[in-house]
């Protein structure tokens, strides 16, 4: 019984509570840059997914005896170690998707989820419980980057996934950095406001 | 000497005074459809305002007329030629976004009408940087065909440094740009009465002045007609009154306004002279907007700081200004 | 004359026209943290310029020993990660060895200084961006500057942000994300809005 409330626990808090992107303000610049199309926020979610797993999943096998200042470099190690595979097998699978993201694929190695999240809290953890957050982690950064990407297109270019939409007029702005900050944060201020909203329904 | 605390509702009624008389003026000059934009604008921005306040259970005060000037601001801001939808957007964003996110009047950080056009006009950079010809016959359809219309004097004037146009037009108004701010000799009676009637910050006003006007002076080499141009260009006399001084942004003590002033007067510089955007103002008044809440909380600190110097404890009484900057500072806290 | 002033004109870009945050995003989970508290802000900032202009320089070596070729995007990450552990690892111990007070002071946000996307990120566009040593140094100080004022205008607002006035939906991290946005527009005024990622 509590293994399925920590599990619960776990998977709310990863998925809601704490959210990556709408929540906690992690990793946010690849997805207010580059993830102004479904498409590129597609391949932002498939680059992190694979960069952050690995890497976290062989990093929890660094000993805890290692002092934490050598520990992070080797944590960064790692990361730039996972993302020599990653690169040549998304780059011959996706070529254009994964050029098109510049240098934020490679700044993946350094996303706050493997720098400062893993000791704070997927390392303290059990190895079964830190897959599933790590996993759920992954899940609910995928799920909002795709929504925010599918719904930043429709704005700013009145497409959705390619296909034109016949919007009668578009935001441009949206596309371009402060754009993406913009939009995220009204759409973090939304979600809180729909959770807040669910959790008084729930409570009555 | 600091002076006697204007009501605000005294402040705003002034400067609804001045931007009536430039919408009326504008009006005059470019038609009904000027008075459809202004219109437009105004009320989506009272009708935002009205159902953000009841959205969040908060009384709406007959007296706030602040969304009434952002509205006028907003409006005088564009061009007559502007879609009926940028109009909307720009004072939604104005509204929503830019005051009622922040906590609303009083709470804002961004003047919210410099925010609402900064972010129309680089979503709908076409539609709202191109501009009718003044007392020709502008179509009321949403959108207007871009064949009457022609990028302003200001865009033409940033690529070349020089004009074709007399000073009577200039002082006159009578030059292709946005829909008020165009007025020079009225702009500059208004400066006049709203410094008078201390609804505007002279300090902040001339020392902004002063900083841009001195800049141009030395890069046109003391030609009065090019700098003339440069001073009638970009909204730069209605951002200065209404963009910059606007009083729920500006900063609340004199020192911090003086040097509030000379940094928009810079900023103004650099995206005119350096960055080359059109309507340079605006963008001053955004980059400048954070800096004004730390120069309040910078001269509290020193007033404290000078209080608690012994050299000022021999003194009976607290020097004059210093005790009355605290009473300022410690009633914006309390508020 | 000229090279001085194409120096002060890449650092100046780097600060205000290319900044870190407003114009690239780069870092911004670390300012999210870094602005809540001022006080650390000066030490913050110091050891933020002072780790990039110290990757910039070594950068440029690491340029010029492995050249940039039809692979190297692929390595080049894992040895600008070596000269990022590297010179935090050193700093540390220069530190812990000769200025024990500074080191016990500046534990707490070192590891937060190194090991962000600005840093890294600072790297990657020295290298595309720049040529010679100086401009390597100079805009890795520019880049580190940048960031410093961007975490400045956010922690001068910060009581702002998650004031009570502020409605709850929007208190906090998603009214910082949109105050952030707006001053990104001023900032988007200053670039050139050809950005190179």
């Amino acid at each position: 019984m509590s293994n399925e409330n920590s599990a619960k626990n776990i998977i709310l808090n990863a998925l809601v509570k704490k959210n990556p992107i709408l929540v906690s303000g992690m990793v946010i610049a690849p997805v207010v840059v580059t993830a102004n199309t479904f498409l590129s926020a597609a391949t932002l979610a498939l680059t992190f997914s694979v960069i952050t797993f690995f890497t976290l999943v062989v990093s929890s096998f660094v000993p805890k005896r290692i002092v934490y200042t050598v520990r992070i470099i080797l944590y960064t190690l790692i990361g730039a170690l996972v993302y020599v595979p990653s690169v040549i097998i998304l780059n011959s699978v996706i070529p254009g998707e994964i050029s098109k993201m510049g240098i934020f694929f490679p700044l993946l190695i350094t996303n706050s989820l493997i720098i400062s999240r893993s000791e704070t809290i997927f390392f303290r953890e059990s190895k079964g419980q830190m897959i599933l957050d790590i996993v759920f982690c992954i899940i609910g950064y995928d799920a909002a980057v795709l929504l925010y990407g599918l719904i930043r297109e429709v704005l700013s270019a009145g497409t959705a996934g390619g296909k034109m939409l016949g919007m009668p007029y578009v935001f441009s702005a949206l596309e371009y950095p402060f754009g993406g900050f913009i939009l995220l944060g009204a759409a973090a201020a939304l979600f809180r406001f729909i959770f807040m909203t669910v959790k008084r329904a729930g409570q009555k | 000497m600091v002076s006697k605390a204007k009501s605000e509702f005294s402040i705003m009624t002034d400067m609804l005074i001045v931007l009536l008389v430039l919408a009326a003026v504008s009006v005059y000059y470019y038609g009904m459809r000027a008075a459809i934009v202004l219109l437009i604008c105004t009320a989506v921005c009272c009708a935002a305002d009205f159902i953000c306040l009841k959205l969040r259970k908060k009384e709406f005060d007959i007296h706030d007329l602040s969304s009434l000037i952002t509205g006028l601001t907003l409006g005088l801001m564009m061009s007559a030629s502007v879609p009926y939808y940028a109009a909307v957007v720009a004072s939604l964003f104005a509204v929503v976004i830019a005051k009622h996110a922040f906590g609303g009047h009083g709470c804002e950080i961004f003047n919210a009408a410099a925010a609402g056009f900064l972010f129309t006009a680089l979503c709908f950079p076409d539609n709202m940087l191109t501009y009718p010809q003044s007392f020709s016959d502008i179509p009321y359809s949403s959108i207007v065909s871009p064949d009457i219309l022609s990028p302003s004097m200001t865009k033409s004037f940033i690529l070349t440094d020089t004009s074709t146009l007399s000073v009577p037009d200039i002082l006159a108004g009578k030059f292709v740009g946005p829909l008020g701010t165009n007025f020079i000799i009225i702009l500059a009676v208004g400066a006049v009465f709203l410094m008078l009637r201390r609804s505007v910050s002279a300090i902040a006003f001339f020392a902004e002045l002063v900083t841009a006007l001195l800049f141009a002076f030395v890069h046109y080499e003391y030609d009065l007609l090019s700098v003339l141009y440069f001073f009638s260009s970009g909204m730069m006399l209605f951002g200065m009154i209404f963009l910059s001084c606007d009083h729920s942004t500006i900063p609340k003590t004199k020192s911090s306004r003086a040097v509030y002033g000379i940094l928009m007067g810079a900023c103004i510089v650099l995206f005119h002279f350096y960055a080359r955007v059109e309507n340079a103002v605006v963008y001053a008044a955004i980059l400048t907007a954070p800096l004004g809440i730390e120069l309040d909380r910078r001269a509290l600190s020193f007033a404290e700081m000078m209080n608690k110097k012994s050299i000022f404890r021999r003194v009976n009484k607290p020097l004059k200004h210093m005790q009355e900057t605290l009473e300022i500072l410690d009633k914006n806290e309390q508020e | 004359m000229e090279v001085i002033r194409n120096i002060i004109i890449t650092a100046f870009t780097a600060v205000f026209a290319e900044n870190t945050i407003f114009s690239r995003a780069l870092g911004t989970s670390t300012l999210v943290i870094v602005s809540r508290n001022r006080k650390n802000l000066a030490g913050f900032g110091m050891s933020v310029t002072y780790i990039t202009a110290m990757v910039s320089v070594l950068t440029y070596f690491a340029d010029k020993l492995f050249g940039i070729s039809e692979t190297s995007y692929i390595y080049i990450p894992l040895v600008y990660i070596v000269i990022l552990g590297s010179v935090y690892i050193i700093t540390l111990l220069c530190l812990w060895r000769f200025a024990p007070k500074l080191f016990t002071k500046m534990r707490k946000y070192i590891h937060i200084s190194a090991f962000n996307c600005a840093v890294l990120g600072s790297m990657f566009l020295i290298s595309k961006n720049c040529e010679t040593l100086a401009e390597y140094f100079f805009h890795g100080i520019g880049i580190g500057l940048g960031f410093v004022l961007a975490v400045y205008l956010t922690a001068i607002v910060y009581d702002r942000l998650y004031s009570e006035k502020a409605p709850y939906a929007f208190r906090g991290y998603p009214l910082l994300l949109v105050y952030i946005g707006i001053l990104g527009m001023a900032f988007w005024g200053l670039s050139s809005h050809t950005l190179n990622y």
